[in-house]
């Protein structure tokens, strides 16, 4: 039970990053590898804003989540889009956002250094015992504002006009164009949107797990593996597969070997492809958003 | 056109003569001059980089003092650094760069375990010396290999000085390790199982984890479930104040126990609140009282405006170890190097009065046990004679 409690926050993060690579594949069917950076310069900006500047969390956060939007802008500006003009094979974009990554990456190990830097909890750290089991403020903090983010998200797609613009691009991207919605602007909003996703969850988690400039990576690709088995292009299924992937490893990193904990993510990972390669939360191939 | 015929001979014979006799001296600047090469490999970057940092700076400090006021006779000594990340295959890769391209003499390095015993492979086939101011796991100097020294503690000496302090002095029954699954957390497993049942201590609970981590909460569990009263963590320092922090979140109040391996500042810095009281043994402290170690540290913080790590003090050593050795060899050749490395005796430097056994371990080291308080590692005690 303790184990499965733990998984909590986790799969409350990797939820997170699996639905900022979800919400750029079906807005623009792009696979973004520079995501799991996104969360590592979220994680930065907030450190940064945090010790120089003096906000509070709420307001660091804020402004982490606004500052990587823009930059997620910026990717979808001068990556994306003069590719997509030149009509480049979608292997190529794949290959450009994994050069973003590297180069986000090795521009914070240049200005941060390679030390690990402590982000002060907003939270007590002390745990609070519930029956037998104990939790942290800090695991309660992220799993709620990971699920008010999510809430957040569900009402912008589905209520406002550009939310709507960017479903219907989802859906069809050349009808959408048809009928006069502005592809481009509906595909920067959706890397904004992402990389805000990312930030928000590099903040959570830097309290607990330390700023590196190298965080990006491992947690990049669990939000990504979370993505696929839930389902990818799919938002409540990339929820779903990232709170999954949180508890599969938190159960089995203690009842079958920590050792091999990320082996049995992979393992997982295969898996799925194999048997059900839409993803273990949604019936058949379609795309929704 | 004939005249230049009738020169050109000559010198293309000269050229080739210096040529070789160049690479047969190393280095063609070295003539008349008596130059000895230090290598120096360590990780300055990745997660163990304020060791291998440490380690850079002190070597060049000494190397400095050495060439100032002559303590290696006339011969001038160079160091080469090179940056390993860690990394057992970058690490071996930067040791024959060091050997090829900088014909160094000797080596100095690696600080991670795994690097170290890659490292050696190389040296020994090139037949020179290499001297390991960081690694303290025990295969090292297990191998057979005639050409590595230690001038770190064994971990052998530090766990069974843990589990003996956890005994005698804590009164601890049931303990747990909770160790990196790299060469150097592995090693550590087994010596601290093999000290636990000597002292008779029963080991409810021993998981591993693997370097870069970021959840320790499952196999912490598992040692909570086992009702451990100690857990001795082997591995370094950003894992380690994780595992404190993550062992206090979960409500687990045992005493945590730690190897030389992670006793950084940066450990304290990051393990926060929850490191406090954790015991570890090391080689050296800052704050001490020996005038040797005194004058070391207004040294190192007069010329990096910071406070020496371990490694810093135990590279620091290491120089002048061969400044020493090589004042008697007088030479530079490889086996004349190695037989007075082995002779060393005498000196009493910051971390202890080196003396090398058989393996080339040195058995001369002061070993510390130490508690982090507040901002500070306290001595609880000093253990000599191993």
């Amino acid at each position: 039970m303790q184990y499965l409690l733990n998984g909590l926050p986790i799969g409350a993060i990797y939820a997170l990053v699996a639905l900022s690579y979800s919400l750029i594949y079906t807005a623009s069917g792009v696979l973004n590898w520079s995501q799991g950076d996104m969360v590592m310069l979220g994680a930065y900006l907030g450190f940064a804003f945090f010790h120089f500047l003096h906000f509070g969390f709420t307001l660091a956060l804020l402004g982490a989540m606004l500052l990587v939007g823009a930059i997620g802008i910026l990717v979808q500006l001068c990556i994306l889009r003069p590719l997509r003009k030149r009509q480049a094979p979608p292997i190529n974009v794949v290959i450009a956002t994994l050069g973003v990554a590297i180069v986000t990456r090795n521009l914070a190990l240049a200005i941060w250094g390679p030390e690990a830097q402590i982000f002060p909890s907003p939270v007590s750290s002390a745990p609070l015992a519930i029956g037998a089991l104990s939790v942290t403020r800090q695991d309660l903090l992220i799993v709620a504002v990971a699920i008010l983010l999510m809430i957040v998200l569900h009402y912008l797609l589905r209520k406002t006009r550009k939310g709507k613009a960017l479903r219907a691009v989802a859906q069809d991207r050349y009808a959408a164009v048809l009928m006069g919605v502005d592809t481009e602007k509906s595909d920067a909003l959706a890397f904004a949107a992402s990389a805000a996703l990312g930030a928000a969850a590099g903040i959570l988690v830097a309290p607990v797990f330390f700023v590196t400039f190298n965080m990006g990576a491992g947690i990049g690709l669990k939000g990504f593996v979370a993505a696929v088995i839930g389902g990818l292009g799919n938002i409540p299924a990339a929820i779903a597969g990232g709170f999954f992937l949180g508890i599969v490893e938190s159960v089995a990193g203690g009842q079958i070997s920590s050792g091999y904990r990320d082996a049995i993510t992979f393992a997982l990972l295969i898996l799925v492809l194999w048997l059900r390669p839409s993803g273990l939360f949604l019936r058949k191939v379609r795309q929704r958003v | 056109m004939s005249q230049g015929k009738g020169w050109g001979a000559p010198v293309v014979a000269l050229l080739i003569v210096c040529g070789l006799s160049a690479a047969l001296a190393g280095c063609s600047q070295d003539a008349g001059k008596k130059v000895i090469r230090i290598g120096v490999v360590g990780p300055e970057s990745g997660t163990a980089a304020q060791l291998g940092q440490g380690q850079h700076k002190a070597v060049q400090m000494a190397v400095d003092e050495v060439n100032a006021k002559k303590a290696a006779g006339d011969w001038q000594v160079e160091a080469y650094f090179e940056d390993d990340e860690g990394n057992p295959t970058k690490s071996a890769n930067a040791v024959n760069k060091l050997i090829q391209q900088s014909k160094v003499h000797l080596v100095i390095g690696a600080i991670n375990s795994s690097a170290t015993l890659a490292d050696m492979v190389v040296t020994g086939r090139a037949g020179i010396p290499q001297i390991t101011a960081g690694s303290t796991g025990a295969s090292i100097t297990q191998q057979g290999n005639k050409w590595i020294f230690r001038t770190a503690a064994n971990d052998e000496f530090q766990a069974n000085a843990l589990v003996r302090h956890a005994k005698e002095v804590l009164g601890l029954k049931k303990v747990a390790t909770f160790t990196a699954a790299d060469d150097y957390g592995q090693s550590g497993a087994k010596l601290l199982a093999a000290a636990a049942e000597k002292q008779g201590l029963q080991l409810v609970a021993s998981p591993t984890y693997n370097n870069g981590d970021k959840d320790f909460k499952p196999q912490l569990l598992t040692i909570k479930a086992g009702g451990a009263q100690g857990i001795f963590l082997w591995g370094l320092y950003t894992e380690a104040a994780l595992i404190s922090k993550q062992a206090r979140q979960l409500a687990i109040n045992a005493q945590l126990f730690g190897a030389s391996g992670m006793a950084a500042q940066k450990l304290i810095e990051l393990g926060g609140e929850a490191a406090q009281g954790l015991v570890l043994t090391q080689t050296f402290l800052p704050e001490s009282a020996n005038p040797v170690v005194k004058d070391f540290v207004a040294k190192y913080k007069g010329k990096y405006q910071e406070s020496p790590i371990p490694h810093a003090a135990q590279a620091y050593d290491t120089v002048y170890v061969i400044a020493d050795a090589l004042k008697r060899a007088n030479s530079t050749a490889p086996d004349a190097l190695r037989e007075a490395l082995a002779k060393t005796g005498g000196l009493k430097l910051v971390t202890g009065e080196p003396k090398f056994n058989l393996q080339g371990d040195d058995i001369g080291k002061y070993l510390l046990i130490t508690a982090i308080k507040g901002d500070k590692f306290e001595l609880l005690k000093t253990v000599t004679g191993n």
